[in-house]
Order: C-alpha cells, then structure tokens, then sequence
C-alpha cells in the first residue's frame, strides 16, 4: 500500500488506475461539493456550468461558510455519508466523467461497477475532522444553486492544497475495501452472538 | 440576571459546545489514540486529535455538521415562556456569529430557515427540579442516526435478547457513525421512554462513569466488551468501535420492554451552563463565564 501520494486535479485515466485500495493520498487542485439533491441539478445544467467536472472530484460535504466582504470563505468542512447517493452515483460519474468521488462510510454496488467502467475512484475522508480539512481550501472558486439549496447543499466549486488524508476505498479495478469490512464485521457479529448461547 | 445577558452566556455555551469537546470525551479520545496500536486506525485517530487542537484554538466548529440543537433545560426562578425566547434567540445569534451549519429544513415546503430554528427546533426538553437554572445543550449530526433502532420484546425474554439488539445495531451501522463512538442504550415500557433514556443515556453522564445500580453496571461493562469485539474502528478499518456504553432504564411493562439505542460519533458535543448567584459557570468545559 502506498501512503501519501501526492496528486493534482484533473486527473488522467493512468493517474487514476494506479491508485489501489487502501492507498492514501493528498489531493490539490479543483474539485466541487455534491450530495443529495445537487447532483441533479450539475447533470441538467452541465453544459451551462463555467468548468468541467471532468477529471476532478465530486466531495461529498456541506460546509459551514462565512462571508467576508465580497467573498466566501470555508470554516469548517467534512465528508458527509455517502451512501445516500448510492442510487445515482452510477449516472453521475458516467456523465461527468470525474476522475473520483471522497465522502465517507462507503458507498455499494453501482459504484464500484462505476468506478471500474469509467476508471474512477472512491476514497474517504476522516469523518467530523472538519477544521483540519478547511485548512486545506485555498480559496472558494465559485458557488451555484446557493438560493435554491441552501449552504450544506449548494455546490462548492474549491481550489484545494493537500486536502487529505484520503484513504483509497474502491479503485478502478473494482476492489472495495468496505466490502471486505461488511464480511469481517458480520464474521465477528455471529461469533460474539453465539458467545452468548446462539 | 437580565433576559438579554442570559442569551449572551447561551451564544458562549453553544459556541464551546460546537468548538470543543467536553473534558471527559477529550481525555477518551486522547486514550484511544495511545492504545491504539495498528498504523492506519491511529493515523486517523490522530487526524482527529489535531482537528480538535485547530477548531478549539481557532473557534471553528470540530464537525461541518453542526447538528440539531437540543436543550435540557432545569429552569430553576425563570419562566418557561421567556426561556424559551431567549434559547430560539440565542440559537439564531450563535448561528450568525460562530457561525453553524443552517441545519433546519421545513419539511413540507423544504426550506432551509437559515438559522437553526423552526417547527420544534431546537428542541426543548423541560426537566423537573433544580432550584438554580441548568441547561445541557447537544449537538447531534445526522451521521450518528445509523446506529438508532428501536426494539419491541416481550418483558420476559433473556437479557441476551437486549445484547443481541444492540448488537445488530451496531454492526449494521458499521463504519457510517463515526466511530468509535458512545452508546447509549434506554430500556422501559414504551418507545418514546425507551428512546429518550437512551439519548440521555449517552449525553447526560460523563465518559467511564457506571450506573449506580450494579446490575445495570454489569451489563455496562459486557456490552461494552461484546460491541468492541466487533472490531469497526475509526473509519471502519478496525480498531475500537466503542469509547462507552451507557445505560439507562425505566419500570417495564408486565407485557413489554423496549430497547432503545442511540449513539453519539466519536466527536460528542455538548455544553452545561449552570447560573447560581449570578456565577454562570460551563461544568462540562470547567470554565466560569461570570
């Protein structure tokens, strides 16, 4: 397992497919929050947006913001469960051909059949680490659908520095180590149950 | 003491509870990281270490999702109704000024209000007794939420059915709480008692205290046992699953006990201000206000 590559947005298919599970890394660049009811509205409005999702990556968070001046500025942010986007995951990266999505918890099957057709990847984020992330944001680059949405839900468009450590999940191979995870617990479940006189 | 001083104490409360974590939780934490001995689990465990180092020393909130807010409130010489008015104030200043996450969406027309208040929320639980005030604010994320179940059994199954629920609650969950986290399990003989206990379970008494009754501290101690050989860990990638199991009970039903679990993420926010004399003092962060 690699620990700590260092990587720049936007990604390359060759960039991505040496990536394996269990790797992490530190990510710089652009890359743009998404959850819930926003990635709907990235698919319908893509051709309108000012720039590509294409090779960057889809974080799943809302952040706390504070505007200061003319500008906005991140105060706290963090991966948020990405499982919830489990159902439209698939059609997303298929679309908008981002090189990975980062989040936390884990995300099923879609996704890793995802992940392994269009070469991408999903990683996570230290779930509630929030201050420590937002050191990493650079700057906010740009924000749409904030009246629509509201601020956890709007998409942030971020230019990141570092922004990690982000533990390789699924890789463009289809390896998931959540899966593995899921057995294991299940495994140690059954065994402390029938410790108890199954 | 005035109405609008109150507030102000309120704002600093609410401010430390969503920028620091109370004593006992950081001292847990700290301990979980030395007896952490695996290289990836204690990177991460680090990882949260230094994130409440940096949002205590810069006032940024420890978690994005700032969460619900809810109040547990003893209100000693004050009145409900003003009480009320100054906790809603004070909930929309701290959300300005900190700032928090806007988290209350109006649920027919999804609306967010902007400013953590709405229809119930935040949420105001009233607590008998207390000559002095008291109020135990909580900052709950949706995170946490996976873990909660609720579980109707006959009042005469074997107490390796009350294990078995929260068990399979847990190991359901798996990696998407946050853990490790802190568990909090309520028995009683109706849902909403059994669910209540439950959440107060986890944040009304302090990290590594057990129930006064030894029965119940017993079961403390082999569930804490049990869920930790479950072996989630921060992450998922194993490791310690629980920093604590608490649990708290009310008379059953001559037909039912429910079991109620509900579970904090590793980052338990929560901040008690107590006014006495007009000395206002945050216990759960040893800190005078006054």
């Amino acid at each position: 397992m690699a620990r700590g590559q260092r990587l720049r947005t936007p990604l390359e298919k060759e960039e991505v497919a040496r990536l394996k599970a269990g790797d992490i890394i530190y990510v710089s660049g652009e890359v743009f929050t998404s959850r819930d009811r926003t990635q709907k509205l990235i698919l319908e409005n893509r051709d309108k947006l000012p720039f590509s999702p294409k090779g960057l990556l889809e974080f799943h968070a809302g952040p706390i913001v504070r505007r200061e001046g003319s500008e906005w500025k991140v105060v706290s942010i963090g991966p948020t469960t990405s499982f919830r986007m489990e159902n439209s995951e698939y059609g997303f990266i298929k679309e908008t051909g981002i090189a990975g999505v980062i989040g936390k918890g884990g995300m099923g099957s879609k996704t890793r059949e995802a992940c392994r057709e269009f070469k991408a990847f999903y990683g996570v984020l230290p779930g509630g680490a929030a201050a420590l992330i937002a050191k990493s944001v650079k700057r906010i680059i740009g924000v749409y659908w904030l009246e629509e949405l509201s601020v956890p839900e709007a998409m942030w468009h971020l230019e990141v520095e570092n922004l990690g450590p982000i533990t390789v999940v699924i890789d463009s191979f289809g390896n998931d180590l959540y899966e593995d995870l899921r057995k294991r617990i299940d495994e140690n479940l059954s065994r402390t149950l029938k410790s108890l006189g199954e | 003491m005035e109405g609008g001083d109150l507030k102000d104490h309120i704002v600093e409360a609410i401010r430390l509870c969503e920028t620091s974590l109370p004593i006992d939780v950081k001292n847990r934490l700290k301990k979980t990281y030395e007896n952490e001995d695996r290289e990836v689990p204690k990177k991460i465990l680090g990882a949260l270490l230094k994130n409440v180092e940096i949002a205590e020393k810069e006032g940024r909130p420890i978690c994005q999702d700032t969460g619900i807010l809810t109040f547990y409130v003893k209100r000693g010489e004050w009145k409900e109704n003003e009480l009320h008015r100054i906790i809603v104030e004070a909930v929309k200043e701290a959300s300005s000024k900190i700032p928090l996450r806007p988290n209350a969406i109006d649920f027919p027309s999804k609306k967010n209000s902007g400013n953590n208040t709405g229809r119930f929320i935040p949420w105001i639980v009233w607590e008998p007794g207390g000559e002095h005030l008291e109020i135990t604010i909580i900052a709950k994320g949706g995170g946490s939420e996976a873990v909660s179940s609720l579980r109707v059994l006959p009042a005469t199954v074997e107490e390796k059915e009350i294990f078995r629920a929260v068990l399979e609650s847990v190991a359901q969950a798996g990696a998407r709480p946050c853990p490790p986290i802190i568990l909090g399990v309520g028995i009683g003989p109706s849902s909403e008692i059994a669910l209540e206990l439950a959440k107060k379970a986890v944040y009304l008494r302090p990290l590594g205290e057990r129930h006064e009754d030894s029965v119940i501290a017993r079961i403390e101690e082999e569930l804490l046992r049990m869920v930790n050989r479950l072996d989630i860990g921060v992450h998922g990638f194993g490791g310690l699953t629980a920093m604590d199991v608490h649990l708290e009970y009310a008379s059953i039903h001559p037909s039912s006990m429910v079991v109620g679990v509900v579970a904090s993420c590793w980052a338990l926010r929560k901040a008690t201000l107590k006014e006495c004399g007009g000395i206002v003092k945050i216990t759960s962060h040893k800190m005078y206000l006054t």
